[in-house]
């Protein structure tokens, strides 16, 4: 099923406020349903290979970061009652709950924006910026800001790939792969800040103006419209309910 | 013919304190020829590429001319402030910042650069499956730009450009990436376009000149040490060969054998280059 981009959007924003009003178990759960929709997605649809690497990546990072989040919370927040003692370590009860919520909350909102970015393609997603009214020399500055973000990965890797071809250990464990991402990440942003402003001028160099007139600026689809509408009605109405005594 | 483009005196920097980045040309490019602007890095061979387009002076607001700058069509006192395009097109040196990111598709990549200039649905497609045909891009049309190949995705740069039909093509080394039978395609098409397009290209080396150009320029510097036709060129190569020399000129050999001022200068590039006859 593919959904409009306006749909998403809603969508994403009302998960997003979820997140923040349900409890860990809840926002667990949401993760692992959005898990399980986006490998549906991304595995069965030929049109995401690219990406399937970066997905599994993506979801193991994920549960990494939230476990670490539970854990350090757990050993440094030092209220309430020991809920356990491994290897001498004390993790205390209160601090691994704030510590579950908020890493199941990060979890939600990463899976629910990755999913967004992935399965919406760039032209949908400036299509979406005309659509919605904004300016279109903001738009196309998002759009640069967008694909210089969307190429840092590939460039990461193949300077990482050049690094290893001349016996750099950047693959190694942990330590060496910060190391050696430290030491790119300064030319890294010049070569691609440098990029954008090429990239800027070969527009200009096609007769770009300002405007893309060449996506379509057609007004969103009614269906859109209404989900996108009773969604943040229910949004409203989750919000109310929750700030309500 | 009436020169298309014609510099008299012309110098250019990019600030009031900084060091001329071009100095005194003075060249006529006539209408429909192909020019090869040829000369080591940092010359100027990008500057007077970029100042001809409109894209230096559009970005570099305290750039300073001195000098005429005139197009065959347009009354230019100073350096222009505001791209020329479609008038005149140019191709930047990497083919991959030529390309917007934003189609899915060779042929949408293509007809972007008409939809930008607001021509007619119809003419447009017309026009993208001309200029495929002439690129040789027609299995490429339903792919992905961004998933090809260096060279083909040269091709692409060079046919979003070409689509709009510009009296002026300007490309910048646009024989990077391109392999040989990509490099002789390109010499075709420029062959081809004799007449109706002027084309000037920049280059480091002198296979592509030797091949499709007409005219050719030697920088050096900023200054412009040579402005003739090929012939004049060949005739007087030794004055350049400090200025471009490199292995190119070996290698380029064979090719200057095959014109007709070549032939009886081998024996002299030989010399210069303690060549023996069985190299060439």
């Amino acid at each position: 099923m593919r959904l409009e981009t306006l749909t998403k959007t809603s969508l994403v924003f009302f998960f997003i406020v979820l997140s923040f009003l349900a409890d860990w178990q809840t926002n667990l759960l949401l993760f692992a349903g959005f898990s399980l929709l986006g490998a549906l997605q991304i595995f069965l649809q030929t049109e995401f290979i690219s990406i399937r690497r970066a997905y599994s990546r993506f979801l193991l990072y994920a549960i990494a970061a939230s476990a670490l989040i539970t854990v350090l919370n757990g050993f440094f927040l030092r209220d309430g009652d020991v809920a356990a003692e491994v290897l001498g370590i004390t993790f205390y009860d209160a601090g691994l709950q704030f510590g579950i919520t908020t890493g199941a909350r990060l979890a939600v909102i990463s899976v629910s924006l990755f999913l967004f970015f992935v399965t919406t393609p760039l032209r949908r997603l400036i299509q979406f910026f005309q659509q919605a009214g904004l300016p279109g020399q903001l738009t196309v500055i998002l759009f640069l800001a967008l694909h210089f973000i969307g190429q840092v990965p590939a460039r990461i890797s193949q300077i990482y790939t050049a690094q290893e071809a001349r016996g750099a250990p950047v693959r190694g464990h942990a330590i060496a792969r910060l190391k050696a991402f430290l030491a790119i990440l300064f030319p890294l942003l010049l070569s691609s800040i440098s990029e954008t402003l090429e990239r800027g001028a070969a527009l200009e160099a096609r007769g770009f103006r300002g405007e893309l007139t060449a996506v379509s600026t057609t007004p969103f689809p009614l269906v859109s419209k209404v989900i996108a509408t009773a969604v943040f009605l229910a949004t409203l109405s989750l919000l109310a309910y929750s700030l309500l005594p | 013919m009436n020169p298309e483009i014609s510099l008299q005196g012309f110098s250019l920097r990019y600030s009031p304190s900084a060091d001329w980045a071009l100095a005194g040309l003075t060249l006529s490019i006539p209408s429909g020829a192909c020019c090869a602007i040829l000369g080591p890095t940092s010359s100027g061979k990008t500057t007077l590429l970029q100042t001809l387009s409109g894209l230096l002076g559009k970005h570099h607001p305290a750039a300073e001319a001195r000098g005429a700058l005139s197009f065959k069509d347009r009354e230019q006192t100073t350096i222009p402030r505001e791209m020329l395009f479609p008038a005149v097109g140019m191709v930047l040196q990497d083919p991959y910042v030529m390309i917007s990111g934003i189609h899915e598709t060779v042929e949408e990549e293509i007809a972007f650069t008409l939809q930008n200039l607001g021509i007619p649905q119809a003419e447009i497609r017309s026009r993208v499956r001309e200029t495929l045909s002439m690129l040789h891009l027609e299995e490429f049309a339903r792919r992905h730009p961004l998933r090809l190949s260096g060279g083909e995705l040269q091709r692409v740069a060079l046919a979003s450009i070409l689509v709009a039909k510009p009296s002026v093509l300007l490309l910048d080394e646009p024989r990077n990436s391109l392999d040989s039978a990509g490099q002789d395609m390109l010499a075709r098409l420029l062959r081809a376009l004799r007449g109706t397009t002027t084309v000037l290209f920049t280059d480091y080396d002198i296979d592509l000149a030797m091949a499709a150009a007409d005219y050719v320029v030697v920088f050096d510097k900023g200054i412009c040490t040579y402005h003739g036709d090929k012939q004049g060129f060949l005739e007087n190569f030794e004055k350049f060969s400090s200025i471009l020399l490199s292995d190119s000129w070996t290698r380029s050999l064979p090719l200057l054998a095959n014109t007709q001022a070549g032939t009886s200068k081998i024996s002299r590039i030989r010399k210069i280059f303690g060549l023996s006859n069985a190299n060439t």
